[in-house]
C-alpha cells in the first residue's frame, strides 16, 4: 500500500466521521476489559451467568455513551467498575427484580470435604445481602483497600469496615455451624 | 488444613469467578443497548421539560434549537410547514419529523444522493467502483470524487477511471483550485480546466486540510502529535506547533480550525501561531468560504450529534445552534457551507428510515433543502461538493 493510499485510508476515517475512531477506541477498550467485568459481575449477582451478562451490557451500554468524557480519564476502568456497581445497586433495588436466583451449582449439603465446604462458602456468599456481597468482592476479590472500595461504594471506610466485618461474621458462623 | 476465613474467601472467589469463560458481548448488541438507554433518558429530560412548561405556562412558539448556553440568544427559530403544524406541547418531547420542517431552496451546490451528483436540473452517476462517495470536485472536465469506505478516483466526463487513490478533497475560497492527495505521494492542486497541475511532496501519509492565503496548503500527517499539522508552499514553511491535529483552515482569514490535545479543540491564526480561541465544548469543523463563522458539534461521545453549531470563526462565540440528537435526528456527516451564511447537511430521523438534507443559517433559520426520501439500502449518507 503506497503512502498515498494510506492517505485516503486515514483520512477517509478521521475526516468526516469521528464517530468511527471513537466506536473503534470503544470496541477496543471494550474487547480488552469486558471478560473481566463479566467475572466481577458473575460474583456480584451470586453465579446468575445471564443476571452478570446483563449487568455488563448496561455497565457497558452507559460506557458507550459516556465514552467521549470517560476516554481521556485516569483511569477507565474504575469508572466501569463504579457504573457496574450502580448498575448492580439499581438492579436490586428494582421492586421487579427477581427474588430467586439462578446458579449452575446444585445443592450439595452434607458433604465434609474441602470441596463440599468450598461449595457451601460459596452458597452463603451468594446469600449475603447485596451490599455487604459488593464489599466482599472489592475487598477479597478485586483486591482493593477499604478506601478504595469506600469511595468507589460512595460510603465512609466506617462503613466498609462494618459491612465487612458483618459479612465475615455471617461467613465464620455459618462455616462453624456447617462443619460442626 | 488450617486457613483463615478471609484467605480462603478470596480463593474460593477468584476459582469461582476466573474459572468463568463468559461469552463476549457483541459489540452491536451494546450499541443497541445505549439507544435504549438514551432514549430512555430523553423520555425523562422530555417529561421534566414538560413538567417545567406546565408550571410555567409561557406559551413558546416552535424553536428548534433550543440553546441553554448561548450567548447571545439564539434566533434559529423554524417555520413550521403548512400541514400539520405541531403544538407548542410536543416541542418539547424528542422526534421531529422531517417532513414538518419547511421546505426551502435546494442546496446552491451540487450534491450527491447514492451515486447521483445532483446539478440544479441535470445529473452524473458516479462509476460504483465508488462505494460511499463522500465529496466530489469537477476537475479537468471530469470529476475527482472522494470515496468513504476506501481510496477515491479521478473520471472522465464518460465515467472512465483517470487517476485511482485520490484523497481529501478541499477547494480554494473561489473554487477555482482543487487539492488532492495522490497515490503517488504527493498533494496535487489542479483546477477544474485543465490547465496544468501543482505538487507538493509529502513525508507522511496523511490529509490536507485546506487552503491558505498565498496558495499555502495545511496539511496533517494524522500522527496526533506537536508538528503534526504543516503548511506548504514555495519555500520552507514552519508547522503549527499550537496544533495537534486540524480540522479546516480558510484562506480569507488563514485561520485554522484543530485541536490542541485529545480533549480541547481551538482556532488558530496561521499568520502568527496563536491562538484565538479554544474549547472543550465545541469541535471546530469548517469554515465559511468567507472565513466568519466555523461550523461546530460538541466533541462525539460515542453516540448521536446532539447539536451543530455556528461560532464566530475568530471569537468562538456562539452564533446559533440547532439541536439534533435529542429531536430524534442524527447528522450524517459534517455540514458543508453552501454560502457565506448558511450551510447544509445530511439527517436522519432515528425513529423512521427517511432522510433529508436540512439547511442552518447563521440568522438561525432552518429549512429542508430536499424533499424527505426513504433512507437507500445499503444505506447511503448525502455527500456534497468539494468546499473551501
Amino acid at each position: 500500500m503506497s503512502s498515498a493510499t494510506r492517505v485516503e485510508a486515514v483520512r477517509s476515517v478521521s475526516s468526516s466521521d469521528t464517530r468511527v475512531a471513537t466506536d473503534a477506541d470503544f470496541e477496543a477498550w471494550m474487547s480488552a476489559r469486558q471478560s473481566a467485568l463479566q467475572r466481577t459481575a458473575f460474583l456480584l449477582t451470586a453465579g446468575d451467568r445471564h443476571a452478570a451478562d446483563d449487568l455488563v451490557a448496561g455497565t457497558l451500554a452507559k460506557m458507550y455513551l459516556a465514552w467521549g468524557r470517560v476516554r481521556s480519564a485516569d483511569s477507565i476502568d474504575a469508572y466501569a467498575r463504579k457504573v457496574l456497581l450502580n448498575e448492580h445497586r439499581a438492579s436490586y433495588r428494582r421492586p421487579w427484580r427477581r427474588r430467586e436466583t439462578v446458579t449452575d451449582v446444585l445443592p450439595d449439603r452434607g458433604t465434609t470435604d474441602a470441596t463440599g465446604r468450598d461449595e457451601a462458602l460459596w452458597r452463603l456468599v451468594c446469600a449475603l445481602p447485596p451490599r455487604q456481597r459488593q464489599v466482599v468482592v472489592l475487598r477479597y476479590y478485586e483486591e482493593l483497600t477499604e478506601a478504595e472500595t469506600a469511595e468507589l461504594l460512595g460510603i465512609s471506610v466506617g462503613t466498609v469496615k462494618s459491612q465487612t466485618f458483618k459479612a465475615l461474621r455471617h461467613l465464620r458462623a455459618e462455616l462453624a455451624e456447617e462443619d460442626r | 488444613m488450617s486457613t483463615r476465613p478471609d484467605e480462603r474467601l478470596s480463593r474460593l472467589l477468584h476459582e469461582r469467578a476466573d474459572g468463568q469463560r463468559p461469552a463476549p458481548i457483541p459489540f452491536g448488541e451494546v450499541v443497541g443497548r445505549a439507544r435504549v438507554v438514551r432514549r430512555r433518558r430523553r423520555t425523562a429530560a422530555a417529561a421534566l421539560a414538560a413538567a417545567v412548561v406546565a408550571v410555567i405556562a409561557v406559551p413558546t412558539a416552535l424553536v428548534l434549537g433550543g440553546e441553554p448556553d448561548a450567548a447571545p440568544p439564539p434566533s434559529h427559530q423554524v417555520t413550521p410547514s403548512p400541514t400539520p403544524s405541531p403544538s407548542p406541547s410536543k416541542n418539547a418531547l424528542p422526534g421531529l419529523a422531517l417532513s414538518r420542517v419547511q421546505l426551502g431552496t435546494a442546496p446552491s451546490i451540487p450534491y450527491v444522493t447514492g451515486h447521483t451528483i445532483h446539478l440544479g436540473s441535470t445529473t452524473v452517476t458516479i462509476p460504483s467502483t465508488i462505494r460511499t462517495p463522500a465529496a466530489v470536485a469537477a476537475y479537468h472536465g471530469g470529476w475527482l470524487v472522494q470515496d468513504q469506505r476506501g481510496p477515491g478516483a479521478q473520471f472522465d466526463n464518460q465515467g472512465r477511471t483517470l487517476r485511482r487513490g485520490i484523497g481529501e478533497l478541499k477547494t480554494s475560497a473561489d473554487g477555482v483550485q482543487i487539492a488532492f492527495g495522490a497515490r503517488n505521494g504527493k498533494v496535487l492542486v489542479g483546477t477544474e480546466m485543465a490547465e496544468g497541475v501543482q505538487s507538493f511532496g509529502i513525508a507522511k501519509p496523511g490529509h490536507v486540510v485546506g487552503f491558505l492565503s498565498g496558495g499555502r496548503l495545511i496539511y496533517d500527517d494524522n500522527a496526533g502529535q506537536p508538528g503534526s499539522v504543516l503548511m506548504m508552499g514555495n519555500g520552507p514553511q514552519p508547522p503549527l506547533g499550537a496544533l495537534f491535529g486540524a480540522t479546516d483552515a480558510n484562506e480569507s482569514t488563514d485561520l485554522v480550525a484543530g485541536m490542541t490535545d485529545q480533549t480541547e479543540f481551538a482556532v488558530v491564526s496561521a499568520a502568527s501561531g496563536k491562538i484565538l480561541w479554544r474549547s472543550k465544548q465545541w469541535v471546530p469543523l469548517s469554515f465559511s468560504p468567507n472565513g466568519r463563522y466555523v461550523s461546530a458539534t460538541p466533541p462525539r461521545d460515542g453516540g448521536d450529534v446532539e447539536r451543530l453549531a455556528i461560532l464566530d470563526a475568530r471569537s468562538g462565540r456562539l452564533v446559533t445552534t440547532l439541536r439534533l440528537g435529542s429531536r430524534g435526528l442524527s447528522l450524517q456527516a459534517n455540514p458543508v457551507w453552501e454560502s457565506d451564511t448558511s450551510m447544509v447537511f445530511g439527517v436522519e430521523e432515528q425513529r423512521a428510515p427517511v432522510q433529508a438534507i436540512l439547511r442552518l443559517s447563521a440568522d438561525g433559520s432552518v429549512d429542508r433543502a430536499t424533499a424527505v426520501r426513504r433512507s437507500p439500502t445499503p444505506y447511503a449518507p448525502y455527500a456534497f461538493a468539494a468546499r473551501p
